[in-house]
């Protein structure tokens, strides 16, 4: 493979970067790395809450990305394919693991069935009654408790700041799907908190 | 706390993600708003959907989730070994 030399990356824009990748240029592919390492890892060790596993995932995606390059036309942004590439190798991880959630709907209630609950927590004011880490801390449970389907769209959607058509490219759903999915998660995650803290709050208090 | 239609309270929490995403028509979004300053209960579950959301927003600079240096080194290693001259 030729190498472009190392100071001439910063300039190229990704499409660039991935046509000079394509034509052998190891050097494009390494920079691309670079721009997308640090992201694609936390997208996956939110997805998969262990640094294993999303080591893996991480190699394994840009394994496949280099592989699968000279296939990419470019129909989708590089960001979106190897945010494709890394959720579906998540998904596929966590399905071998046994840790899966077949039946969506046993999983998660509808978002009717999560209306009526109280807000008791919420009335104690969280920002004052638990500390920030406290609160990140149940948050993040609750996103560990989340199906991975609904984990999915939350983390591109509400962590990664994706839009809703992004998201839904990343994942190959529509955005209607995506809207959906995304409202079932936030309400699900909003429970959670709820008993989470509302416990909390109860064993601070005894 | 006032008293409304349990259905409008329904349609209501329906549309809180679009909402707060911005993706509703201004006249939903008057609507919506409209309900929010009749109906306690709607109000008080909206404060909390939105304060979890908000929430969410902030995981991503949480300092666990971040790349160790030696992970990239690692990659690199792994990719020159095995993509580099193929």
């Amino acid at each position: 493979m030729n190498e472009t030399n190392m100071g001439g990356f910063t300039a190229l824009t990704d499409d660039e970067l991935v046509q000079r990748a394509q034509e052998d240029d190891y050097g494009s592919f390494e920079e691309l790395v670079r721009r997308y390492e640090k992201k694609i890892y936390g997208h996956t060790i939110r997805m998969l809450g262990n640094p294993e596993d999303a080591e893996d995932v991480l190699q394994e995606t840009f394994l496949n990305a280099f592989r699968a390059l000279r296939s990419f036309r470019g129909d989708s942004s590089f960001s979106t394919w190897i945010y494709r590439i890394a959720t579906n190798n998540a998904l596929m991880k966590i399905r071998k693991s046994g840790r899966t959630y077949t039946e969506f709907e046993e999983e998660i209630p509808p978002p009717e069935m999560m209306r009526d609950r109280p807000y008791s927590w919420f009335e104690r004011n969280p920002r004052e009654a638990f500390q920030e880490k406290e609160l990140m801390d149940a948050l993040n449970r609750a996103v560990n408790d989340l199906p991975e389907k609904y984990r999915a769209i939350f983390l591109l959607r509400d962590v990664e700041g994706f839009s809703t058509q992004r998201a839904a490219e990343v994942l190959e759903i529509s955005e209607s799907a995506a809207k959906s999915r995304l409202h079932r998660a936030r309400m699900y995650l909003r429970e959670f908190l709820e008993k989470a803290l509302d416990g909390e709050f109860e064993s601070k208090n005894e | 706390m006032s008293k409304t239609d349990p259905t409008e309270c329904d349609r209501f929490c329906d549309l809180l993600s679009c909402y707060l995403d911005n993706e509703l028509s201004s006249d939903k979004c008057r609507k919506l708003e409209e309900h929010m300053r009749e109906c306690d209960s709607c109000r008080g579950f909206f404060e909390s959907f939105e304060f979890t959301v908000e929430l969410s927003r902030k995981i991503v600079r949480c300092e666990e989730y971040e790349m160790p240096d030696e992970v990239g080194e690692r990659l690199r290693e792994i990719l020159r070994t095995r993509c580099k001259g193929c």
